[in-house]
C-alpha cells in the first residue's frame, strides 16, 4: 500500500473544502487528516496500483482549489438561490 | 417538355449473364449519393452521369446516362444490373422513382422528388368517353397499375407534400382503391391527397361513407363538371345519366364532411358552359 | 445634435453579483460552468477565477456571455433572478402531474427466451403468470387517481400480445373513464411483434395505440439475442413491422435496441439496419444491471468503457450519415441535448430529478404488486423487494404512493443535495437513478466517483460538448436534434 502526505494552509483552505475535494477521489485513495495550527496534513493511502500517482495528486490539489472557489460561489449566492427556488415553486402547489 | 417514358438503350446484367430476365417489371429509387448506407443500396439504382469515374459498390442497379459514362462490369456482382439511358433522362435526380421493364426495354418515370405535384395513374379504365380526353379509356384489366401504385407508395420518400391519384377513373377499383388511400395515409400521414375523379361511384352512399371513414386530414376529390345542363355534361362525357350520378356523389361526399373541388374545364366549342352551380 | 446616445452610454459597468452556478473541469485548462437551469459557458481557469472573485472586466468576451447566460447579474439587473425562477419552474413542471406513465404487465409469458431478459417466462400456465381481471380493475382505479391530465398506459410483458384479451379489456375501460373525466389517454404496447396479427394491428389502429417494438440489429445478431422456436425472430419482425406500419401507421411504430456483448463491435451495422428499415433514429442503450442480466452474467459481459466506445462509435457514424444527407438521430443524445439547450425536461425516467421512480412511472405487475419503476420489478424478480410499493389487492392508493421507502429514496437521491451531484456542472443535464445505485452499490445515492451511472453519463456529457467545440457543423446538427421532439 502506497502512502503520501500533502499539506494545505488552513488560512487559505477550510477542512470542509479539502474533504469535499477528497470525496471525488474515494475510488482512488482513502484519506486521513492531521489538522495542525500551521497546516492541514492529508494522508493519502492508495490501496491499489495507480498508474500516475503524481498526476492523481496534482489533480487532487486542483480539485481543492476548485472546491475553494465553489464554496465562495455557494456562500455568496445562498440567499438568491433560496429566493429563486421559493419563487419558482410559489404558485405550483408543490411546496 | 420532359420525356417521362420510352425505350432504354440497353439493359445488361453484370457477371456475364447473357439473358436479361423476362417480363421483369421493377420499381427502383434513384440515388446520386455515393455515401448511401449499405442497407439502402440494394434496392436503389445509382445514377452515373457522364464524366463520373468513381462508382460506389453494392447498389442493386446502375443507370448510366449516354455513352460517356462507362461502368466497369468487372467491379460488379453478377446480380447487379446496368441500364443505359439516352440524354433525355439526364434530368433524373436523387429520390426519383422509375419503373424499368427489362423484357420490353422500357423506362417510365413515376415519381419526381423535386415536383410538388406527383400524380399516380392507377387505371386507364373509365365509364366516360370524353370528347376531348387525351388518354381515351382502354377496356383491359390493368389492375397491375394499382398494385404498382401501392409499391410506389411503399418506397416513396417520406415527406412528400402532395400526392395525386388519377386515371381513367380511380374509384372504379372500389374498396381496393380505398385500401390504397388507407395505405398512403398510414405510411405518409403528412402527405396531402388529391383524387381526380368523375365522382359517380360516390353516388353509392355506402362507398362514400367508407371513403369518409378513412378520416384523412387533408384529402380532396377533384370532380369536373362540364355544364349546368345535364344533357350537355352527359354529351361531353358521352355517358347518359352521368351528370345526375356525379351530383349525387358530390352531395354524399359533402354530407360526410369531405373536401370536394368542382372543376370547370374548357368544353368543346358550341357547348353550354356552367353558369351557376 | 443627435438624439441617439452612443453605445458606451449603455455599456456594462463591471459591478456585478454572482448568481448560483456550478463548474466542472472539462479537460486541461477549460471549465464548464452552468447555472441552475443548465445555461452554460466554457471558460479557462483564470477567467473562472476572475469571474468568481469579481475581477472580470466588462470588456472580456466571457463577461457578456456570463451576464447573458445568467451566471452573473449587474447591479440593477432585476430580471435575472425572476427569469431563473421562471425557468426553474419550467424544469420541474412535470412534477405537478405526478405519475403519468402506468405500466401494466399483462403477462410474464413470452415466446422468446432472451438471456438478458429479466422477467419473462416460457410457460403455458396462464393462471400463474397472467394478470387477472380483478387486478386490472384495481390497477385502473389507481391510474385514475393520478392527478395528471395526461394518462399514459404502457403494456409490458413478457409478451403482452399473449394476453391480448386483457389488453382489450383494459383499453375499453380506460377509454370510457378517460372520456368521462376529460383526460388525454395514450396507450403503448411494448412488443416484439412476433405474434402480431392483422386483427391485432387493426385493433391498434382503431384505438390509436402506439407500438414500441424491439430490433437489435442485423438478422444474425437479432436472432442470436432473441431466440424463439423456429429461430425466426428477425424474419417475423421485418414482415410484421411492414404490416404494422401499413395498418397502424408509419409514425405509430418505434423501435428499441438492447446492447449485448455480441452487439459491441457491430454498432455501424446496427445503425445501418435501422436506416435500412426506414427508422429515423436509434436509442443506443446500455444493459441494465437487473435480474437475469446479472444472474446470467450478461450484464457483467461488458463494462462501461466498452459500452461508451460502442456509443461513441455509433454516434460518430450517425453524424457521418447526416453529413452524407441521411437524416438520422440518436435518441439518448437527443434527450441530453434537449436538457442542454432548452429548459424543458423531456421526462426520461433515467435522467430525471427528482428520480423518475414512482413519479414518472409506476408498474402494475401481473400478480397485483405495484413497483416504483420497471427496474424495480426486475429487481424483485431477483428476490429484492425493496421498491415494491404494495399490492392493488391489499393496499390503498395512499398506502402505495406515500410508501416510506419511495419517499425517502426520492429525497435522498435528489441531485440538488446528493454529494457531488449538487456541485456538478452537469447536474442540469443529468438525473438520479436510485434503483440502479441500489442494485449495484446497495444504497440509493451511490458513491458517485465509483458509479457506472455517473461515469457513463459524465463521459457522454463531456463527449458531446467536445464534439460541438470541435465542429460547428456538429453543433448545428445537435441543435436541430434538440429542437425536434
Amino acid at each position: 500500500m502506497l502512502e503520501r502526505v500533502i499539506s494545505f494552509d488552513p488560512a487559505a483552505y477550510s477542512l470542509e473544502t479539502i474533504q469535499r475535494a477528497a470525496y471525488r477521489y474515494i475510488d482512488k485513495f482513502s484519506i486521513g487528516f492531521n489538522v495542525k495550527e500551521a497546516s492541514i496534513d492529508c494522508i493519502l493511502q492508495f490501496d491499489k496500483e495507480v498508474d500516475d500517482l503524481d498526476g492523481v495528486i496534482q489533480d487532487f490539489r486542483k480539485e481543492v482549489l476548485d472546491q475553494h472557489l465553489r464554496a465562495r460561489i455557494a456562500k455568496e449566492t445562498e440567499s438568491i438561490r433560496h429566493l429563486i427556488l421559493a419563487h419558482a415553486f410559489s404558485r405550483t402547489g408543490l411546496v | 417538355m420532359l420525356k417521362l417514358g420510352g425505350k432504354v438503350i440497353r439493359i445488361e446484367v453484370a457477371g456475364g449473364a447473357t439473358e436479361v430476365p423476362k417480363g421483369d417489371r421493377t420499381l427502383v429509387v434513384i440515388s446520386t449519393n455515393p455515401r448511401l448506407p449499405r442497407s439502402l443500396r440494394e434496392r436503389s439504382a445509382y445514377l452515373v452521369r457522364a464524366g463520373v469515374t468513381e462508382i460506389p459498390s453494392g447498389f442493386g442497379h446502375y443507370l448510366q446516362i449516354g455513352e460517356a459514362a462507362k461502368i466497369d462490369f468487372g467491379e460488379l456482382e453478377n446480380w447487379q444490373r446496368v441500364t443505359s439511358l439516352s440524354d433525355d433522362f439526364s434530368y433524373l435526380e436523387d429520390g426519383d422513382i422509375i419503373r424499368l421493364n427489362s423484357a420490353r426495354g422500357e423506362i417510365r418515370v413515376l415519381y419526381r422528388k423535386s415536383s410538388p405535384h406527383n400524380t399516380i395513374m392507377v387505371t386507364e379504365q373509365c365509364q366516360h368517353y370524353c370528347l376531348m380526353c387525351s388518354q381515351p379509356p382502354k377496356e383491359v384489366d390493368d389492375s397491375w397499375l394499382l398494385d404498382e401504385a401501392n409499391e410506389l407508395i411503399r418506397i416513396m420518400p417520406r415527406g412528400t407534400g402532395e400526392l395525386g391519384f388519377s386515371g381513367g377513373e380511380p374509384t372504379l377499383f372500389g374498396e381496393r382503391f380505398l385500401e390504397t388511400l388507407r395505405l398512403t395515409k398510414a405510411l405518409h400521414p403528412g402527405t396531402s391527397i388529391h383524387i381526380l375523379s368523375n365522382g359517380r361511384l360516390f353516388a353509392d352512399r355506402r362507398f362514400a361513407a367508407d371513403y369518409a371513414q378513412i378520416r384523412h386530414p387533408d384529402m380532396m376529390v377533384g370532380i369536373p363538371i362540364y355544364s349546368d345542363d345535364p344533357a350537355t355534361h352527359d354529351y361531353v362525357v358521352q355517358a347518359k345519366g352521368a351528370f345526375d350520378e356525379t351530383l349525387r356523389g358530390i352531395l354524399n361526399l359533402k354530407e360526410f364532411g369531405q373536401k370536394v373541388e368542382c372543376k370547370r374545364p374548357a368544353v368543346p366549342p358550341g357547348s353550354r358552359e356552367v353558369s351557376v352551380l | 445634435m443627435s438624439k441617439f446616445l452612443p453605445p458606451e452610454s449603455f455599456a456594462a459597468t463591471g459591478a456585478y453579483d454572482l448568481l448560483p452556478f456550478n463548474f466542472t473541469r472539462l479537460e486541461g485548462d477549460s471549465y464548464l460552468a452552468t447555472n441552475m437551469v443548465g445555461e452554460s459557458l466554457i471558460v479557462d481557469r483564470s477567467t473562472l477565477d476572475d469571474l468568481v472573485n469579481k475581477r472580470l472586466a466588462p470588456s472580456h468576451p466571457s463577461y457578456t456571455d456570463a451576464r447573458a447566460k445568467h451566471l452573473i447579474a449587474e447591479k440593477g439587473d432585476k430580471a435575472s433572478a425572476e427569469l431563473l425562477a421562471l425557468k426553474t419552474r419550467t424544469r420541474y413542471q412535470r412534477l405537478q402531474n405526478f405519475t403519468n406513465l402506468h405500466m401494466f404487465v399483462t403477462t410474464l409469458r413470452c415466446d422468446h427466451s432472451c438471456q438478458y431478459c429479466q422477467v419473462s417466462r416460457q410457460s403455458e400456465d396462464k393462471g400463474a403468470f397472467d394478470m387477472t381481471l380483478e387486478m386490472a380493475d384495481k390497477s385502473l382505479d389507481m391510474v385514475f387517481r393520478s392527478p395528471s391530465k395526461a394518462v399514459k398506459i404502457e403494456f409490458q410483458g413478457g409478451e403482452p400480445l399473449l394476453n391480448f384479451d386483457l389488453i382489450r379489456y383494459i383499453v375499453s375501460k380506460a377509454k370510457v373513464r378517460a372520456a368521462a373525466e376529460g383526460r388525454d389517454l395514450e396507450i403503448v404496447i411494448a412488443t416484439t411483434l412476433s405474434l402480431a396479427t392483422t386483427e391485432i394491428l387493426e385493433y391498434c389502429r382503431d384505438n390509436h395505440i402506439l407500438l414500441s417494438v424491439s430490433l437489435d440489429g442485423p438478422s444474425d445478431l437479432h436472432n442470436k439475442n432473441r431466440p424463439r422456436p423456429g429461430k425466426d425472430s428477425y424474419q417475423r419482425f421485418v414482415a410484421n413491422l411492414q404490416a404494422a406500419r401499413e395498418i397502424v401507421g408509419y409514425d405509430r411504430v418505434s423501435a428499441l435496441m438492447t446492447t449485448t456483448l455480441a452487439s459491441l463491435p457491430r454498432v455501424r451495422e446496427i445503425v445501418d439496419e435501422y436506416v435500412g428499415l426506414g427508422f429515423e433514429g436509434i436509442f443506443l442503450r446500455a444493459l441494465s444491471p437487473y435480474g437475469f442480466a446479472v444472474k446470467t452474467r450478461v450484464y457483467a459481459a461488458y463494462d462501461t468503457e466498452q459500452w461508451l466506445k460502442f456509443y461513441k462509435d455509433g454516434l460518430q457514424y450517425i453524424i457521418e450519415l447526416n453529413q452524407a444527407g441521411i437524416p438520422f438521430r440518436e435518441y439518448y443524445t437527443t434527450l441530453i441535448l434537449q436538457k442542454m439547450f432548452t429548459c424543458a425536461d423531456p421526462g426520461f425516467v433515467d435522467l430525471m430529478n427528482p428520480a423518475g421512480i414512482g413519479i414518472a412511472a409506476v408498474v402494475f405487475n401481473y400478480d397485483g404488486s405495484v413497483y416504483a419503476s420497471d427496474e424495480s420489478r426486475m429487481l424483485a424478480e431477483m428476490k429484492d423487494q425493496t421498491f415494491r410499493l404494495g399490492s392493488v389487492l391489499e393496499n390503498t392508493y395512499e398506502e402505495i404512493f406515500l410508501n416510506e421507502k419511495l419517499l425517502s429514496t426520492l429525497e435522498e437521491s435528489f441531485t440538488l443535495s446528493a454529494p457531488m451531484c449538487s456541485e456538478c456542472a452537469f447536474e442540469p443535464f443529468c438525473g438520479a437513478d436510485p434503483v440502479f445505485s441500489h442494485a449495484v452499490y446497495g444504497d440509493v445515492v451511490g458513491r458517485k466517483p465509483a458509479s457506472d451511472f455517473c461515469k457513463r453519463n459524465m463521459a457522454i456529457f463531456r463527449h458531446l460538448i467536445q464534439l460541438m467545440r470541435e465542429d460547428r457543423e456538429v453543433e448545428a446538427l445537435f441543435r436541430r436534434w434538440s429542437a425536434l421532439c
